[in-house]
């Protein structure tokens, strides 16, 4: 509002000045909500949230075969061992 | 151009599996930076190949629930493909050819850009592709 304005509304200096204060702190509240507002933090909240469960589902897998056999183990490290996804034939068209 | 994260590769979530701490550590601090830690396709199915073999259907159950919240890269660009296969071609060509799972494992890292993390050294052999090995660290 125009200082004239509002000379008109609050007549004493105390008033005014009172009156500017005021202004000031609510223009801060509304800047500080912009920038809330423009970092988005519903989005940071879900950000968050998904870096959690990351993190967690990267815990989960730290011994997660803890409890195999020697048997199990060796099968396990047999069948994930790198091989050609191409390069061979089906051992039944021989 | 900034990197997306890290995208782990078989040897080392087997690693991770097999607890390695080193591992664990890496995963921890690269979190602390907010940059991803993923799996790719290729070590998925490789590892869930693991997983079928030995026929738990427990654990089969845990590693798709932990795969879910992991995130997983993959290979659903053209572009994915078609670096591959110029991959492909320029190993040949020099001689330095490498299995068509690295091949495949290399381009989604370098598209998606993402940092691969390896205990394979032939992955040196790609140009653009940025290698890290957590476990020689």
């Amino acid at each position: 509002m125009p200082l004239l304005e509002i000379e008109k509304i609050y007549q004493r200096k105390e008033e005014i000045r009172e009156y500017q204060k005021a202004n000031v702190e609510s223009e801060t509240l509304r800047f500080i909500e912009d920038c809330l507002w423009d970092l988005n933090l519903p989005q940071i909240l879900e950000k968050a949230k998904i870096s959690d469960r990351e993190l967690e589902a990267w815990n989960k897998l730290y011994g997660f075969l803890d409890d195999l056999s020697p048997e199990e183990w060796q099968q396990f490290d047999e069948a994930i061992r790198r091989r050609p996804l191409f390069g061979k034939k089906n051992i039944n068209e021989d | 151009m900034k990197t997306k994260g890290f995208t782990l590769d078989t040897n080392i979530i087997t690693a991770l599996i097999k607890k390695d701490e080193r591992v664990l550590a890496r995963i921890r601090t690269t979190r602390e930076s907010d940059l991803h830690v993923t799996m790719n396709a290729i070590s998925y199915y490789e590892i869930k190949r693991g997983l079928e073999s030995i026929r738990r259907l427990e654990k089969l159950k845990e590693f798709e629930s932990i795969c879910h919240d992991l995130g997983i890269l993959f290979m659903d660009q053209k572009d994915i493909l078609d670096h591959a296969s110029g991959l492909w071609a320029k190993l040949s060509q020099r001689g330095l050819i490498i299995e068509d799972a690295d091949i495949l494992i290399a381009s989604i890292a370098v598209v998606k850009d993402y940092i691969l993390v390896s205990d394979d050294t032939h992955f040196e052999r790609v140009p653009e592709l940025i290698v890290e090995n957590w476990l020689k660290q």
